[in-house]
């Protein structure tokens, strides 16, 4: 499966944008814990959460997306009702959330060995629905969970924030591209580190101000990663996701900066 | 290749019936159980308790004529017991149930067009303004 999928990305890019593919891979290279949903794969995607009935055609719904990154974190949904919809223009392909109860979860993903992670999360809300919208959350809440990070865009603030947490409470301990309506597209691009206090996020190629405030102490968990619903249960995404990369390790350019361009081109967004 | 999946439904049940129904969806072939189809919750200012739930999902007009027949009292031949629920229980569920049927393409803005004419907004969760 991986080979078709690769075989597909391949024969859409170009040379530069060859290299780029050749980099996710690269991130998972040394047995890295972490994750790789792409939605451009169609040959990673079921309908069933079984994984028996192919994703094949615009329109289909999503049970099962398959982890490119090795780890078998593989990201699904028993609840047919529940399922997003893969959809593509020809030219880009996507996951689409109903902004009502689509949604995808892994298994457990243990980071209890690292407090350093990198998140990449590409996503297009469509609509200006709900109080928030949870693009990528590790834990069902991280307000309620140590060791824990998420994407998200706030309503209230109208921040796209990128969170991770130690011990201490998640508050102001956030990297943010403020005052954004949520319509549009958003690729957040973050690295976090506990012991270090820090969560950096570029957004859409643009760094913005760091989170520096006080994480508390210990590792991230082992929490599964809920993608476009809270917990399976709030803050609806309204709109596209074009794929998630996350994996241990404070990842540093170039190899950060050509994952970045990868997952741009994903989108059709130019940085 | 195309599609077979080519309806958007948004269903609306209210609380009471919320058990019933998701075992319903699980009869239909449309979950497993215990069922979560009916996820969200829903009440006429947002507040708690929830008085209804809803979902929506992509359909095939197979299921839709599934629905449709078991409207008219046309029940499915399923083995009811195996999903915690009787014949006699079906029909209430779906007198009921709020069905709105599109076709797949206009799945932007369905499920909130529905709540709006229901005149219901989601619940919101309890964590108050801050997502954090």
């Amino acid at each position: 499966m991986t080979g078709l999928g690769l075989g597909l990305g391949l024969g859409l890019a170009s040379g530069r944008a060859s290299g780029r593919a050749a980099a996710i891979p690269r991130l998972f290279a040394n047995g890295e814990q972490g994750i790789w949903l792409d939605p451009s794969d169609l040959s990673t995607m079921f309908q069933d959460s079984a994984g028996t009935t192919p994703v094949t055609a615009d329109g289909d719904p999503v049970g099962l997306i398959l982890d490119k990154s090795g780890n078998g974190n593989h990201a699904s949904r028993s609840t047919a009702s529940l399922r997003p919809t893969y959809k593509t223009d020809g030219t880009k392909h996507w996951l689409l959330f109903d902004g009502a109860d689509d949604s995808l979860a892994t298994g457990s993903i243990d980071f209890t060995g690292v407090d350093k992670v990198t998140q990449i999360t590409a996503v297009e809300p469509t609509a200006d629905t709900g109080t928030a919208q949870a693009f990528a959350e590790f834990s069902a809440a991280i307000a309620s969970n140590a060791g824990s990070f998420a994407m998200y865009w706030d309503k209230v603030s109208t921040n796209f924030n990128a969170y991770a947490r130690g011990t201490a409470s998640p508050v102001a301990t956030h990297a943010a591209l403020k005052s954004r309506g949520v319509v549009g597209a958003a690729l957040m691009v973050s690295t976090y580190d506990i012991s270090g206090d820090l969560s950096t996020m570029r957004f859409n190629g643009v760094a913005v101000a760091p989170g520096t405030a006080d994480k508390g102490s210990g590792n991230f968990g082992n929490y599964p990663i809920y993608i476009g619903r809270r917990g399976g249960s709030a803050y609806p995404l309204s709109g596209k996701f074009y794929g998630l990369i996350v994996r241990t390790g404070l990842t540093a350019d170039p190899m950060l900066s050509q994952s970045e361009r990868w997952m741009a081109a994903k989108m059709g967004l130019t940085l | 290749m195309s599609t077979d999946w080519t309806l958007s439904i948004v269903m609306v049940v209210p609380a009471a019936q919320r058990d019933t129904a998701n075992k319903l969806a699980c009869a239909l072939g449309h979950d497993v159980m215990p069922g979560r189809t009916f996820s969200v919750p829903l009440s006429a200012d947002g507040s708690e308790p929830p008085t209804h739930y809803g979902c929506r999902t992509a359909a095939q007009q197979s299921f839709v004529d599934l629905l449709t027949a078991a409207g008219q009292g046309e029940l499915p031949d399923v083995s009811w017991a195996d999903f915690e629920l009787t014949a006699g229980d079906i029909p209430a569920v779906l007198a009921a149930l709020v069905i709105d049927v599109r076709p797949a393409g206009q799945i932007d803005g369905h499920f909130d067009a529905v709540l709006a004419a229901q005149a219901l907004v989601l619940v919101a969760p309890d964590e108050g303004a801050s997502v954090a």
